[in-house]
């Protein structure tokens, strides 16, 4: 027998003497090990893409559009604010907060997924998640926030209202909410579908206030953010049916409790921002943000909750008033 | 979706953690220990790109490379520091047929240099070819073959004899 196969026949043996009692512990060690590289990778992304954005853009507005930014502004991340709390007291861990993120969405491939939970010496105040999502479609970020509502924008919440006899997500018409916004709706019709007249759609985003007093702000995106690629899918990776979904699950909501409230940080939430679009928003104003025609119309009360959807409208579907409710 | 990642992921490294272990163990001519964190690092790594490894053809062949990487990474780090031990570190379960010639095997691979001993492992206990091996060390086919024909001679000095008339001593 020639030496190489008396030695492979040896190395086969001597290698079958050595056995792995302690497989469960490497296993659960080495899953650990891997969550924990997978977060710090991508707090590094999130991180270093903020900051590259944050200088595109000129500034904070941007990358506070960008983030969500909850009563504490969207910059801490990239101002290296103060040290984020691991867990939040009502359970929802950094991990599980990705993790839930994960299970929300819709079938298809998640990738990327991370928790984050920011706040101050005060306690956690605003918690978030994200993950790269592909339906199929090409890959886009969906970006979710959690965080108290404040006071002003809660009275104000209560001019729009769900109707209990429309499909999940839709809401009876327009609804004027505040002077920054351009509209406030829910219809899913395609014509308000997009960032410009000329078709091209880069985000949206739902905003949910919940009778606990927390706003749940969920935004889908049609890249992946902080990458260079551009444009990774034909529009947001959610639709609106896909971004009310999220934003309105019943999991969020024992976060009210443990999120320490700010009211007085009232008009720097991230509500009250359109959409950013990455590439778009880099030093440049968001169309319709300001003097778009706004539409008020009361609706019946009849529930605690108040989903809205905001999008960017065209300018030439703006200019054309809506009345009652389409989709 | 993430939880279904994570049991995926167990069953995958449940799987492979043994044969993993036993690689490492040649590897590291014995060292238990640093076979174990070896591993350990191995799987880690692989539930970082266990989404992308579900787009790789033989993902078992995969966590094997990155175990060869990961413990030449490990000696490069250690190399100067580092001196052979007269005695092997910690001696696992022995074999109760034949112990004498797994020991004198496993220091004769301790004497090997740490990629001459990876080719060894993967060509011998891997049954990977010349050219998957070369891949496996991003190196090229020639430098394998001369490492391959290296490696043998010494281990056939190391050893005196063919291994069968050690193993029938």
């Amino acid at each position: 027998m020639p030496f190489e196969d008396e030695l492979s026949e040896e190395l086969r043996r001597t290698g079958e003497t050595f056995d792995l009692t302690a497989r469960t512990a490497v296993v659960d060690g080495a899953l650990k090990q891997g969550r924990r590289s997978l977060r710090r990778r991508r707090s590094a992304a999130v991180a270093g893409s903020v900051l590259a954005l944050a200088l595109i853009g000129g500034g904070g507005a941007f990358g506070a559009g960008l983030l969500g930014g909850g009563p504490g502004g969207g910059t801490d991340v990239a101002s290296g604010g103060p040290a984020a709390p691991a867990s939040l007291q009502g359970g929802l861990s950094e991990e599980k907060l990705a993790a839930v993120l994960e299970e929300l969405l819709p079938p298809g491939k998640v990738s990327e997924a991370h928790g984050e939970v920011t706040g101050d010496e005060k306690g956690p105040k605003r918690a978030s998640a994200s993950a790269v999502y592909d339906d199929g479609k090409g890959k886009g970020s969906v970006l979710l926030v959690v965080y108290p509502s404040p006071v002003s924008k809660a009275a104000k919440a209560a001019e729009c209202r769900e109707r209990l006899s429309l499909g999940l997500g839709m809401v009876d018409g327009d609804q004027g909410f505040e002077s920054r916004l351009g509209m406030c709706f829910v219809n899913g019709t395609k014509e308000f579908w997009g960032w410009d007249a000329g078709g091209s759609t880069g985000a949206a985003r739902a905003t949910f206030f919940t009778s606990g007093g927390l706003v749940v702000d969920a935004r889908a995106f049609d890249r992946v953010l902080g990458s260079v690629a551009g444009p990774g899918r034909p529009g947001p990776a959610l639709d609106e049916k896909g971004l009310m979904r999220l934003a309105r699950a019943d999991v969020w909501r024992p976060l009210a409790g443990a999120l320490a409230g700010d009211a007085g940080a009232a008009e720097t939430d991230g509500a009250s921002r359109a959409p950013v679009e990455p590439s778009r928003a880099a030093g440049k104003p968001t169309p319709g943000a300001e003097g778009a025609p706004r539409i008020v119309r009361k609706v019946p009360l009849t529930g605690q909750e108040v989903p809205r959807i905001v999008r960017e409208i065209p300018r030439t579907v703006q200019d054309t008033p809506r009345t009652g409710q389409a989709g | 979706m993430r939880t279904s990642r994570a049991e995926e992921f167990k069953e995958f490294a449940a799987v492979r953690a043994s044969h993993l272990y036993r690689s490492a163990c040649l590897l590291t001519s014995g060292d238990v220990h640093l076979a174990e964190d070896l591993v350990q690092e191995t799987l880690g790594r692989m539930y970082v790109h266990w989404g992308r490894t579900r787009r790789i053809d033989n993902p078992a062949a995969y966590a094997q490379t990155v175990l060869v990487r990961i413990f030449l990474t490990h000696r490069r780090r250690r190399s100067a520091s580092e001196r052979p031990l007269a005695e092997l570190p910690e001696e696992s379960r022995t074999d109760p047929d034949d112990p004498a010639l797994r020991m004198t095997l496993l220091r004769a691979l301790a004497e090997l240099a740490p990629k001459d001993r990876a080719v060894v492992v993967l060509r011998y206990w891997e049954d990977r070819s010349i050219e998957e091996t070369a891949a496996a060390l991003q190196v090229s086919p020639a430098a394998v073959r001369t490492r391959c024909v290296r490696a043998l001679g010494r281990l056939r000095a190391q050893l005196g004899c063919s291994i069968a008339e050690l193993a029938a001593r």
